[in-house]
């Protein structure tokens, strides 16, 4: 780059040359690309467009045209109205029970994640290994294999079918994994950082307050994407867990969807979809940037 | 008084032992300086003295205190790093007034201190900067900074200029240097740097693989080595070393090879060698005289120039002499050529006798 722009300043005209724009390599690579595209915007098209048909022009079965009027109806339906079961206050419902899941979960997975990531790779106590060890084992068995002895603890707390039964299930099973994220992390923070931080009698939480938490910001964008998605696509949890009063969208949309009250109301169905998707979806448009920097960047500079 | 007392001391990391017995003592207002080759424990010895590595055995005095199970900020210790560790998200002057808000004092308190320590070191215009705006020299000051505002009586220094380039190294070197007489304060230094070590220390512990070779001021250090790993470690060119045998003619002792006959009149031997005992010679390169005429007593070997290598004070002249590759250092005003013959002898005074299996000074 920089050569080409010395040598075109010295020449103006002459010397510079340009690549062709198109090669057989780059039509190649395009035509790879764009049919990728296609494979994964068409359905999410034909869901966009089939929100805003009325029913009248679905069972015309002309899927792949564009709607005749612009009809939000299926929306409002989907957010206010539709039936999860008995009820039928649609799925807002779920998307608040969703929200007052997701906020406390991922606040406190993260927060003690990075507290044992940040126990783990400084303060190196006896049997810390062993610790970390088990943590992993947590997080790469299947979840699955935990939920009789899960549902028998909390039930034993008296939080099963609670808020708080849920939330604490969401913890624990982030635990492991938000550890290991802050931990590595940490592992690229100089040693000597932190000594200096005892030499200058700074103690547990004073350095992890204000000396490491301010340099855990790239992380804790990447801990928080990856707790705010996986939490709220959680559908099992949620299903044995939070209890009827609080089952999350996830689980009200699997109600809305399967529940048979004569018509199946395709739009209706679509659109309740589409607005569980787009927290997760909204979520990695407004920071999937920093999601690809937190995970690419060490932790020393800045 | 000794400031520092250290004794029986053990570290080990799992099953590497690092330190084994050792000791050492470092006098009030004292400029000690730990050199050694990298890995042989300089860090490790540093970070127990400062209470950052728990000792497996063995006890740390400061200032007269048994501090073996103190936590660092109670031992009354600064200390400043290879890598600065500065805070990153902190401003020069947060970095400075860290440790003093810890510790509570007074506002008006933390503010004088953090401004005299700037002072001195000549950072007042960077005290609202980032540590990622800052020069590798500036950062280093700011370390020393944050180490003098503690008022602390014991500085420890580990490898603090050894990621500066060679003329900050140098300017910061006499800053330490000035730091040292102003305060007074006793210094632990670690360095790989002989240099460095040299030119600061009042003491030098040589170390070699957890262990202290040699503690001794820089005069004895250089000229009388305790045994071979030290005298081979300081002096750049390194001291020349020649194998050879003692004899003992009436009852005078000569060193002896198939090139040199020295009769050993006027070295000191600090034990006394036997007969045909096999040893090492050791001159350092500005000890050996070439071209004077050999006084009586003295001795004159042939030597072939292979290289002259003028370093702008002196020249350095490798020599050929039998088998052995000798280098000397001459006058720069003093004009020697290549495949020129000398006639070079030294003093055998100022020489050191090595016994060849133990390495230890005879
Ligand atoms: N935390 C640790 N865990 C395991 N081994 C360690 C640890 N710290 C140091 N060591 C080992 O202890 C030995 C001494 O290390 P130390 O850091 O004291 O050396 P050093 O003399 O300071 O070297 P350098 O000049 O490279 O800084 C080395 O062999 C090193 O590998
Ligand atoms: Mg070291």
């Amino acid at each position: 780059m920089n050569r080409a722009t010395a040598s075109a300043d010295a020449f103006p005209v002459r010397v510079r040359r340009r690549k062709p724009l198109i090669t057989p390599a780059r039509l190649g690579l395009y035509a790879f690309l764009v049919s990728a595209a296609l494979f994964f915007a068409l359905p999410l098209f034909i869901m966009v467009i089939t929100s805003l048909k009325t029913m009248d022009e679905i069972r015309t079965g002309t899927i792949f045209t564009l709607p005749m009027a612009f009809n939000l109806d299926p929306w409002i339906k989907a957010w206010d109205a539709a039936c999860t079961g008995i009820t039928c206050e649609g799925i807002k419902v779920g998307f608040w029970n969703s929200i007052r899941i997701l906020i406390p979960s991922v606040a406190l997975s993260v927060t003690l994640g990075a507290l044992n990531g940040y126990a783990l790779s400084f303060w190196k106590f006896r049997g810390a290994n062993i610790a970390f060890a088990l943590l992993m084992t947590g997080a790469f068995v299947p979840h699955q294999v935990y939920v009789f002895p899960m549902v028998q603890i909390s039930a034993a707390l008296g939080i099963f079918g609670t808020l708080h039964g849920i939330v604490l299930v969401h913890v624990i099973f982030g635990l492991p994994v938000m550890t290991l994220i802050f931990r590595n992390y940490y592992a690229g923070i100089p040693e000597e950082i932190f000594k200096a931080a005892r030499v200058d009698g700074a103690g547990f939480w004073r350095i992890f307050l204000t000396i490491m938490l301010p340099m855990s910001t790239p992380i804790m964008i990447v801990a928080v994407i990856w707790q705010v998605t996986g939490i709220w696509n959680d559908f099992l949890f949620g299903l044995i867990f939070a209890g009827r009063d609080n089952l999350p969208m996830t689980v009200q949309l699997n109600n809305i969807v399967n529940s048979q009250f004569g018509e199946r109301e395709y739009n209706v169905n679509m659109a309740a979809t589409i607005l569980t998707a787009l927290v997760p979806l909204f979520v990695y448009f407004v920071s999937g940037k920093w999601f690809v920097r937190g995970i690419a960047s060490g932790a020393v500079k800045g | 008084m000794s400031a520092i007392t250290v004794k029986d001391l053990a570290v080990s990391f799992g099953h590497l032992s690092v330190l084994r017995d050792l000791q050492l003592g470092v006098n009030q207002g004292e400029f000690l300086v730990l050199l050694g080759p990298s890995g042989c424990g300089k860090s490790t010895l540093l970070n127990a003295i400062a209470g950052l590595i728990e000792p497996e055995a063995g006890t740390v005095e400061i200032g007269g205190r048994d501090v073996t199970h103190f936590e660092p900020k109670d031992r009354g210790i600064a200390m400043v790093f290879q890598s600065y560790a500065l805070y990153p998200k902190m401003t020069v002057r947060g970095n400075l007034a860290f440790g003093l808000k810890v510790a509570r004092l007074p506002r008006g308190e933390i503010k004088r201190r953090v401004h005299e320590a700037a002072e001195f070191l000549h950072i007042t215009e960077l005290l609202d900067r980032r540590p990622v705006q800052l020069s590798g020299g500036q950062r280093q000051r700011v370390a020393i900074g944050r180490a003098l505002v503690r008022n602390a009586d014991v500085f420890l220094f580990d490898e603090p200029l050894s990621n500066l380039d060679a003329k900050l190294r140098a300017e910061l070197r006499v800053e330490i240097k000035r730091l040292h007489r102003d305060l007074g304060s006793t210094m632990i230094y670690v360095t790989h740097d002989q240099i460095e070590a040299l030119t600061l220390a009042d003491r030098i512990a040589v170390m070699k693989g957890g262990i202290i070779q040699q503690l001794g001021t820089p005069r004895e250090i250089y000229d009388t080595p305790a045994n071979l790993f030290v005298a081979s470690f300081i002096g750049s060119p390194s001291m020349n070393f020649l194998e050879g045998r003692i004899a003992l003619e009436g009852d005078v002792f000569h060193y002896r090879n198939a090139i040199f006959d020295v009769p050993l009149t006027a070295y000191p031997f600090a034990r006394p060698p036997s007969h045909g005992q096999p040893v090492l010679l050791g001159v350092r390169p500005e000890n050996i005289a070439v071209d004077g005429a050999p006084k009586p007593g003295e001795f004159c070997a042939e030597a072939n120039v292979d290289l002259v290598e003028p370093t702008g004070a002196d020249t350095v002249v490798w020599c050929q002499v039998g088998t052995h590759s000798i280098s000397v250092r001459v006058d720069a005003a003093q004009i020697i050529n290549e495949r020129q013959k000398l006639c070079i002898g030294f003093d055998p005074g100022r020489a050191s006798m090595f016994d060849l299996e133990s390495g230890n000074r005879l």
